[in-house]
C-alpha cells in the first residue's frame, strides 16, 4: 500500500529545492550552534591531544618486551 | 580521585603499520604494471591473470582497502585510545579486526587476476569476500564504539568524531551496495539493474571516497597534525561545522559520477548542486589543517613528517575543489571518461592518502620502537622524490585527459568528427601515459625508501609492546553541571553522537535512493528490449571476467560528438535487464554500447585475438586464450536462475531449455566465421563474448533483432 502510494509520488523535480533548503537551514544552524559556544570550551576540547605526558625516554625504561 | 593505571596496545597498531608500508609497496607497484600497459600491453606476457582488465581493480583494491584501510587502522588504533584514555575495547576484535581485514585483501590479491569480479568499482569482490568485509567491519566498529564508551576523558575530541562516521556509514554504504543474489561459489548477480544499479554503485563509490579515504584520513589529520606540529588545532569552532557540514553533504553528491547518462535529471541535478556545496566544509577543514602551523611553518623546514602533512592536507584542499568542478555538467561534459578524472583520483590517493599516510608512519614508528627516526635525511629524500612523483605523474596525465576530451569531441568545418578513427586519440597520449608512469616510478621508488628507513629505525630501538598510562576513571556525575544543547555536552554522548551522525548520512541516501526505485517514471520501460539468451548472458560474464568495463564504457551521452562516433544516445529502458550495469567511467578504447551489428563477427575474432590485426597502433591486450579456452556452460541452470530471482522474466522452465537455445545461437556464428574464412569450434568463449557484443545495443535498433533474444515470461 505505501509502495504504491509512493509510486505515484509527484513532484520529484521539486527534490533539488527542498535538498537545498534542508541544507541551507540544517547549516545555518550549525554555524549558529558554533558561533555561540564557549571559547574557553572550545580551547579545552583542541587541547585533548597534546595533554599526554611528552615521550621522555626516562619515563620509558623496564618497559620493553 | 580515583586514578586507574592501564595499558595502551601498541602491538596492533605495529602489526597495522607493517601491513600498510608492505600494502603501499604493492598497491603502487601493481599500479605502476597497470600503467605501463597502457603503452607496452605485452607487459602482461599474455597471461590472463596480469591482463589490464583483471589488474586494474586489483591495484585500485590494493591502495584503497589494503594501503589507506591498513592505515587508516594504524592511525585510529594508536590516536584513539589515548583520546580516550583506555585500551581498545577488546584485544581479540582488534587482532580480529587486523587478520581479518589483511586475509580479505589475500582473498581479493587471489581472486581478482582469477577474473572472479563482480565488475562494480571498489565493490569487485565476490560475495563471500562481501560477506567476511561485514563481519571485520562489525569487529572494528564494535571495538571502537566499546573504547569511545568506556573512555576515561568524557570528550570525544574532532577526531573521533569522524572515526565514528567513518565506521557507521561505510557498513551501511557495503551492505546496500553489495546486495546480490549468488549464481555460484564466486558468482554473483546484484539485486539491482542498470539505471538502478548505477545509481547505487555511484552513491556507494562516491561515499567510499567520502567515507574511507575521507573521513578517516581526515580524524588522522585532527589528531596527528597538532601533535606533529604541537600545537592545537586552529579552531574548534571550525572543526564543528567541517564535520557536520561534511558528513550531511557528501552523501547527497553520488550522482555526478553519471551526469549526461540515462539517470534522470532531477538525480544528476542534486548530485551537481550538492557537490559544488561540498566546496566550503572541505575548504573550512583544509583550512583547519593548514592553519594550526600558523607561526611553526619554520617547523615545517626542518621536520619531514610537517612536509608530509602540509602536502598531503594541500592535496586535499585540491582534490576537493577539483571535485566539485569535474561535478559542474559542463565540466563533466568534457572530462568525463578521460584521463581527467584518473587525475584527480590519485590527486587524492598519491597526496592527500599517501602523503598524510608516510606522515603518520614516520612519526609512529620512533614512538612504537622508542628510539629516533633512522634517517631524517633519506625520508627528505622520500619527501622529495614522492613529490616529484606526483608532479611527473599527474601533470601529463591533465594534458592527457584534457587533450583526450578536445580531440573526442572536434568537428571539422564541414561538421565531421576530426578524429573519426577512436585510435588516433589513443596513440596521441601514449607519450603523455609514458611520463605518468615515469612518476609512477619515482612515487614507488619513495616507498622503497620508506621501507628500509621504517626498517632500520625499528632496528635501532626495542619495540615497547604496551604503554603504561594514568588517568582517573570517568564517573556519571562528572556530566552533572554540563550546560544542555552545547556541541561540548554533545561531544560525552557516544550514543546520541552516533545516532544523529547516522541520521544526516541517511538523509541525503534516502532523499536520492527512494523515489528512484519506487516512482516507476523514472525508467521509461521500452517494449523492444527483451533479456539475454543463455549464450549472451555467459557472453556478459565473460566480458565481466576480463575486466573489459575498465576500459570500454557502455554508455553514449547525448552529445552530437558522441552519436556521430558511436551512434543513438543510449536510454535508460535498455538496460532494465543489466545485472550488473557496465557503464564504465573510463574510455581507454571506444564505448562500446551501439558496438552490436558494427562488424562482422570474425572481425571481432580478430580483434580479441590480436588487436592490432584489425586496428593498427592499438594498445588493447590480446585475448589469445578466449580461442582457445572452452565455454564453462555447467552454471548456466544456476545463472539463469538467479537472474531470474532479481527480476529478469525468464519463464519458468527455461534452465532446461537453454543448453539447445545456446547450441543453436553458436552453431550460427561458427557458421558465419566460417563465411569469414575462420574455423573454430561452437564451444569456445570467444563465440559467447562475440555474442553478447553483438547484442550490444541493438534491441532498440531493429525490430527484428529482438528475435534472436530469451524469450520471457510475459
Amino acid at each position: 500500500m505505501i509502495k504504491n502510494v509512493l509510486e505515484h509520488l509527484g513532484g520529484v523535480a521539486g527534490y533539488g529545492i527542498v535538498s537545498l533548503c534542508l541544507f541551507f537551514a540544517l547549516f545555518a544552524g550549525i554555524m549558529i550552534w558554533t558561533f555561540r559556544l564557549k571559547k574557553t570550551d572550545l580551547d579545552a576540547a583542541a587541547a585533548l591531544p597534546l595533554q599526554e605526558p611528552p615521550d621522555e625516554p626516562s619515563a620509558w625504561e623496564n618497559r620493553y618486551e | 580521585m580515583n586514578v586507574e593505571t592501564f595499558r595502551y596496545d601498541n602491538r596492533v597498531v605495529r602489526a597495522f603499520c607493517l601491513a600498510t608500508a608492505f600494502w603501499g609497496l604493492i598497491g603502487t607497484s601493481v599500479g605502476l604494471l597497470a600503467a605501463c600497459q597502457l603503452f607496452w600491453p605485452g607487459l602482461n606476457l599474455e597471461l590472463p591473470f596480469t591482463t589490464f582488465g583483471r589488474i586494474r581493480p586489483l591495484h585500485t583494491n590494493a591502495v584503497v582497502f589494503a594501503f589507506v584501510g591498513n592505515g587508516m587502522f594504524m592511525g585510529i588504533y594508536w590516536s584513539l585510545q589515548r583520546l580516550c584514555k583506555a585500551r581498545m575495547f577488546s584485544d581479540t576484535l582488534s587482532w580480529l579486526n587486523f587478520w581479518g581485514w589483511n586475509a580479505i585483501i589475500v582473498a581479493a590479491a587471489l581472486t581478482l587476476p582469477l577474473g572472479l569480479t563482480t565488475s562494480k568499482e571498489y565493490a569487485e569482490l565476490e560475495w563471500p569476500i562481501d560477506i567476511a568485509i561485514t563481519v571485520v567491519w562489525v569487529a572494528f566498529t564494535v571495538n571502537l564504539l566499546g573504547t569511545v564508551l568506556r573512555r576515561r576523558e568524557k570528550h570525544m575530541y574532532v577526531a573521533i568524531w569522524f572515526y565514528i562516521a567513518t565506521a557507521i556509514t561505510v557498513a551501511v554504504l557495503h551492505i546496500v551496495n553489495s546486495l546480490a543474489v549468488p549464481a555460484g561459489p564466486f558468482k554473483s548477480y546484484p539485486i539491482y539493474a542498470g539505471v538502478q544499479d548505477a545509481l547505487v554503485q555511484w552513491w556507494y563509490g562516491h561515499n567510499a571516497v567520502a567515507f574511507f579515504l575521507t573521513t578517516p584520513y581526515l580524524g588522522l589529520m585532527y589528531y596527528y597534525l597538532p601533535k606533529a606540529a604541537n600545537r592545537p588545532v586552529f579552531s574548534y569552532r571550525l572543526s564543528i561545522i567541517h564535520f557536520w557540514g561534511l558528513i550531511f553533504i557528501y552523501i547527497w553528491a553520488g550522482p555526478h559520477h553519471l551526469l549526461y547518462t540515462a539517470l534522470p535529471d532531477w538525480a544528476q541535478s542534486l548530485g551537481m548542486v550538492f557537490s559544488v556545496m561540498l566546496v566550503a566544509p572541505s575548504w573550512g577543514g583544509m583550512l583547519n589543517g593548514l592553519l594550526t602551523l600558523r607561526g611553526a611553518w619554520d617547523q615545517v623546514r626542518q621536520d619531514p613528517v610537517l612536509k608530509f602533512l602540509v602536502v598531503a592536507v594541500t592535496a586535499y584542499g585540491m582534490a576537493t575543489l577539483e571535485g566539485p568542478t569535474l561535478a559542474v555538467k559542463s565540466v563533466n561534459a568534457l572530462s568525463h571518461y578521460t584521463d581527467w578524472t584518473i587525475a584527480h583520483v590519485h590527486t587524492g590517493a598519491l597526496g592527500w592518502n599517501g602523503f598524510l599516510t608516510f606522515g603518520v608512519l614516520y612519526w609512529l614508528f620512533p614512538r612504537l620502537y622508542h628510539t629516533k627516526l633512522w634517517s631524517t635525511k633519506l625520508a627528505n629524500y622520500h619527501f622529495w622524490i614522492g613529490l616529484l612523483g606526483m608532479m611527473f605523474y599527474l601533470l601529463p596525465i591533465y594534458v592527457s585527459g584534457v587533450t583526450q576530451g578536445l580531440m573526442w569531441k572536434q568537428f571539422t568545418g564541414d561538421g565531421f568528427l576530426q578524429y573519426g578513427n577512436f585510435l588516433d586519440i589513443v596513440i596521441r597520449l601514449l607519450p603523455m601515459h609514458k611520463l605518468r608512469a615515469l612518476g609512477g616510478t619515482f612515487y614507488v621508488t619513495g616507498i622503497v625508501l620508506l621501507c628500509v628507513n621504517l626498517y632500520r629505525t625499528a632496528r635501532s630501538g626495542r619495540f615497547e609492546p604496551e604503554t603504561e598510562a594514568q588517568a582517573p576513571a570517568l564517573r556519571r556525575s562528572d556530566s552533572a553541571g554540563e550546560k544542555r544543547w552545547t556541541h561540548r555536552w554533545l561531544e560525552g554522548l557516544p550514543v546520541t553522537f552516533t545516532v544523529l551522525t547516522t541520521l544526516a548520512i541517511l538523509v541525503g541516501g534516502l532523499v536520492e535512493i527512494v523515489p528512484m526505485f519506487l516512482i516507476k517514471s523514472n525508467v521509461p520501460t521500452l517494449a523492444s528490449v527483451k533479456p539475454y539468451t543463455p549464450l549472451e548472458v555467459l557472453g556478459r560474464d565473460l566480458y565481466i571476467r576480463e575486466g573489459c568495463v575498465g576500459c570500454h564504457s557502455q554508455m553514449v551521452r547525448p552529445f552530437r560528438s558522441e552519436t556521430e562516433r558511436y551512434g543513438e544516445y543510449s536510454k535508460a529502458g535498455e538496460y532494465v535487464y543489466d545485472h550488473p550495469f557496465l557503464w564504465g567511467s573510463k574510455r581507454t578504447g571506444p564505448d562500446l554500447h551501439r558496438v552490436g551489428g558494427k562488424y562482422p563477427d570474425a572481425w571481432h575474432y580478430n580483434h580479441m585475438e590480436d588487436p592490432t590485426s584489425t586496428s593498427p597502433g592499438s594498445i588493447m591486450p590480446h585475448y589469445p586464450w578466449l580461442l582457445t579456452q572452452k565455454l564453462d556452460t555447467a552454471p548456466l541452470k544456476a545463472r539463469i536462475a538467479a537472474l531470474r530471482k532479481v527480476g529478469v522474466p525468464y519463464p519458468p522452465g527455461y534452465e532446461d531449455t537453454a543448453a539447445a537455445e545456446l547450441k543453436t545461437q553458436a552453431d550460427q556464428i561458427v557458421a558465419n566465421l566460417k563465411s569469414g574464412m575462420i574455423t573454430t569450434e561452437p564451444d569456445r568463449e570467444i563465440i559467447a563474448l562475440i555474442a553478447y557484443l553483438q547484442r550490444l545495443g541493438t534491441d532498440i535498433k531493429t525490430p527484428a533483432a529482438t528475435a534472436t533474444a530469451a524469450p520471457t515470461a510475459e
